[in-house]
């Protein structure tokens, strides 16, 4: 299937991401590695007005050392099993 | 032929001409096709299994953006349909199909509407802003369920949900359960799956100003769809032009006639423009044909000794909401006529019932019906040799049909015969390439270490080839059993065959010039095979049912045959001699011990085509064309086995090895039939371990929409296959051949769920349904553990 229309915006930074989720909440998506979402794009289950690309967030990036592992969302399968 | 000279292609392991082409992606299929102007239909598919369609409304979608037209099934009535099966076993009671539901939707994925759109973005979105008003019903998806009182129904001439009541009967059953020992019981679930091709169904119709409509299809029988179009739409056949280019796999499901088949002609004659469909994959599983779901139930009786009797079978089909195709012959003639499997069982007692459910229909899928009717034989034979602790093999040994048998009709029937088989020497041959007693050993010592492999072993025979014409009549199965072949010698003495058959990615075009090259005496280098055309194909019925080699290279087979006896009447008269005394090897016509200079295969083809000096009353040209028609089918045998070892931790299920030894008469080129032995056992293994079609049983929601849901096995699911051949040719065509494409398929299920249940036989368990996934062998070694310990 092909998804509906969307605006897409690769977000730059943190602060970025933020503002664009305040101005419309409910019709924007955050898209990471997409795994779940584009599928559920291409069936059209969802149809965000927007999608915020939030891979190019380098203060998202990395994946954490402490006793609770924590992954950014933009890490990429690979990273993870190297970590 | 004893010639040295002579040219013999069969037999011989030639790559395959087409792959360069398909294989560099420089293949061409609907989908790459574009034509100026062309419209996208889109198509919006029933979200509820069963429900009323109260109102739809499709003011904002014809509306819309780039929108041409919109269409309910309302606006279709009177014009296109009703969808009528082909195949109609006698006494069934035919459900309607509208070819767009009307006024109810009997299952997810039903076409409700229809847009058609500049692009095809532009028609998925209008689908989306029609508003249908459903009033939902309560709907069944199970076959067993269908038919209890109180069940939800949904045809109103069709009562308790079953469409078709068939029975085959031979000896006497209840005397067999009289003498027995004892009675064993078994009920076994036939798996639903979805035929998954790579390239997804597409349509793309185009009318000219003429009056003529090509439809580019993958189809697996082009003058098949040619009439049922012509029918359904109501547009004379001599008008309509099928084209079925490279086509990206088909197994059945691209062999029946669907919705879009109709509704894109009808579109392109309306709109006077190309129209073309294109199934997404999530479409395709609620929309293709499904395939197995079956349900049967088995008694046997036997004696202590391992002997079988007599069986009983009754045989459950579900055929979703509507009878698709061919759907009332698969769970009844081409399942329970083969419940008897390879065993020499004189008294059999089979009723198989045809229910409809709101779920996809299911039709043909590789194997169709004769992969279930080996899985009730097998399940059978294994639970007899578990049950009475006797060793699987020589429980098959003991009951086999032997080879002096054949031709043999089990238990008396009238409308089976095995042609002929070997399944002694089959079996000798697969044990040895297994190495099935130092296996059996090995399993017996790892399990004193905890370890649980196991061997299966599954037997099979069926009869494949459909035909002859006159047998088909007999079941209700509209088409003929003949295959059409024409070949067409040019001036310089090149061939082109033009066959009905229709490869899917078979190989036809090597397969069926080296039957030709080996009676023509010509190098294959100068055949050329046009399929896929019916502009260009005489006529045809296409490929199904294993036949494109027993019936479409017999008939390739007989009409180069007749290209050869008229060109040696021509060679005659260019060497002035008696026709008797003309010799025909390797491309040149000679007289045997005389000086007379042969002529060339080349020269006799200029002069059929000039005319200039031929036997008085011979007619020039050296084209024949023939409808030939099998004196009956063909019955490819085999054994198959199969290691494995089950983590009892997981239940994951390591495929150790896999040996094949298949009877298939005899072998045009063992790399292609190697090939199909390696699909139809992938399939097969994946229907024994891997694929299900799942429905939630209260509302009749398809659960497995997508391929992130449905399990098809990937490369590392997927063992090294060891495949080998023994040739028994058959008596019922030229070539000896019988077909191959299903062998995998019905063979390997059987095999594999036997294989598990070996190594899980130190737990008890004697039992399993398919899919064997890791969750459901986990939950039966837990169950069983805990049993064992209470």
């Amino acid at each position: 299937m092909i998804p509906a229309f969307f605006d897409y915006v690769r977000a730059t930074s943190l602060s970025h991401v933020v503002g664009l989720l305040q101005n419309d909440p409910d019709g924007t998506r955050l898209l990471a590695d997409g795994h779940t979402l584009i599928p559920t794009l291409k069936l059209r289950l969802a149809s965000p007005a927007l999608l915020i690309d939030i891979g190019g967030v380098d203060e998202l990036r990395g994946i954490g050392k402490s006793a609770i592992q924590r992954a950014g969302m933009p890490s990429s399968g690979s990273r993870l099993v190297s970590a | 032929m004893t010639d040295a000279r002579a040219i013999r292609y069969v037999g011989q392991s030639l790559r395959r001409r087409e792959d360069f082409k398909l294989i560099t992606g420089k293949g061409r299929y609907v989908d790459d096709i574009k034509l100026p102007g062309m419209l996208h239909m889109a198509v919006l598919r029933s979200p509820h299994a069963h429900a009323v369609i109260n109102r739809v409304d499709l003011t904002e979608a014809a509306a819309a953006s780039g929108v041409r037209l919109v269409l309910s099934g309302g606006d279709l009535v009177g014009r296109i349909g009703p969808i009528v099966p082909n195949w109609i076993i006698p006494g069934t009671k035919v459900p309607v199909r509208p070819v767009v539901a009307v006024d109810r939707v009997r299952f997810v994925g039903e076409c409700v509407a229809l847009v058609v759109a500049e692009k095809l973005t532009m028609a998925y979105d209008a689908v989306g802003l029609i508003d249908v008003d459903y009033e939902t019903l309560p709907a069944v998806v199970d076959e067993e369920a269908a038919t209890r009182d109180g069940a939800p129904q949904l045809h109103d001439n069709v009562p308790n949900n079953i469409t078709t009541v068939f029975k085959v009967r031979g000896g006497d059953y209840q005397q067999a359960a009289r003498e027995a020992d004892q009675i064993i019981r078994l009920r076994v679930v036939n798996n639903r799956l979805i035929p998954t091709c790579m390239e997804t169904r597409t349509v793309i119709a185009d009318s000219s100003a003429d009056g003529t409509l090509t439809v580019y299809i993958p189809s697996q029988v082009p003058h098949m769809h040619r009439r049922w179009i012509a029918e359904t739409v109501g547009i004379p056949e001599h008008l309509l032009r099928i084209v079925a280019p490279d086509i990206g796999g088909g197994f059945g499901a691209k062999m029946h006639l669907y919705p879009e088949d109709l509704l894109c002609p009808y579109l392109a004659r309306e709109l006077g423009a190309p129209v073309k469909w294109w199934e997404s994959r999530s479409e395709s599983h609620q929309s293709t044909s499904h395939g197995r779901a079956h349900t049967e139930t088995i008694e046997a009786a036997i004696r202590n000794d391992g002997t079988i009797l007599g069986m009983r079978v009754e045989t459950s089909g579900n055929v979703g909401a509507y009878l698709s195709n061919m759907a009332t012959g698969g769970p009844t003639v081409n399942t329970i006529n083969y419940g008897t499997g390879t065993y020499r069982i004189a008294n059999y007692e089979a009723v198989s019932r045809v229910i409809v459910t709101n779920t996809v229909p299911v039709d043909a899928y590789r194997g169709y019906g004769r992969p279930e009717g080996a899985y009730i034989a097998e399940r059978t034979i294994d639970a007899v040799a578990r049950h009475l602790n006797l060793d699987q093999v020589d429980v098959r040994r003991k009951n086999f049909i032997q080879r002096a048998d054949f031709p043999y009709r089990p238990y008396g029937s009238m409308g089976v015969m095995f042609d002929s088989g070997n399944y002694q020497d089959c079996l000798d041959k697969a044990l040895e390439a297994f190495d099935y007693a130092g296996r059996k050993g090995e399993c017996e010592t790892l399990r004193r270490s905890g370890r649980y492999r196991g061997i299966g072993v599954a037997a099979y025979t069926h009869m494949c080839g459909m035909a002859p014409s006159r047998r088909l009549a007999t079941s209700g199965f509209d088409r003929g059993g003949w295959e059409s072949a024409r070949v067409s010698i040019d001036s310089s003495g090149r061939a082109t065959i033009y066959s009905g058959s229709m490869s899917q990615g078979h190989g036809h075009v090597t397969s069926l010039s080296q039957i030709a090259a080996d009676v023509l005496q010509i190098p294959i280098e100068n055949i050329d095979v046009v399929q896929g055309d019916t502009r260009q194909v005489q006529a045809g019925h296409g490929t199904f049912n294993s036949r494109s080699m027993a019936v479409g290279g017999s008939s390739v087979h007989v009409s180069s045959g007749r290209v050869v006896a008229k060109a040696k009447k021509i060679a005659a008269g260019m060497l002035e001699v008696d026709e008797k005394d003309v010799s025909y090897t390797a491309g040149e016509f000679s007289v045997p011990g005389t000086d007379i200079q042969p002529v060339s295969f080349g020269k006799v083809a200029r002069m059929a085509h000039v005319g200039h000096k031929l036997p008085d009353g011979l007619e020039p040209g050296l084209d024949e064309t023939v409808f030939y028609d099998p004196t009956g089918m063909g019955s490819p045998s085999g054994i198959h086995l199969a290691y494995v070892e089950v983590d009892p931790e997981t239940g994951i299920v390591d495929i150790l090895d896999y040996v094949a030894v298949d009877d298939v008469g005899t072998i045009i080129n063992p790399l292609l039939a190697a090939g199909q032995i390696h699909g139809g056992v992938v399939q097969g293994i994946a229907q024994a371990l891997y694929e299900e079609v799942s429905y939630d049983p209260d509302n009749g929601q398809l659960l497995t929409g997508s391929l992130l849901d449905y399990a098809v096995p990937r490369a590392e699911h997927v063992p090294n296959i060891r495949s080998y051949f023994q040739e028994t040719p058959s008596p019922t065509n030229p070539i000896g051949v019988k077909g191959i494409g299903e062998s995998g398929s019905i063979a390997a299920p059987p095999c594999m769920v036997h294989a598990v249940l070996d190594a899980l036989s130190p737990f008890g368990i004697s039992h399993l349904d398919m899919p064997l996934t890791p969750p459901r062998i986990w939950s039966a070694i837990q169950n069983a553990l805990a049993g064992a310990s209470q």
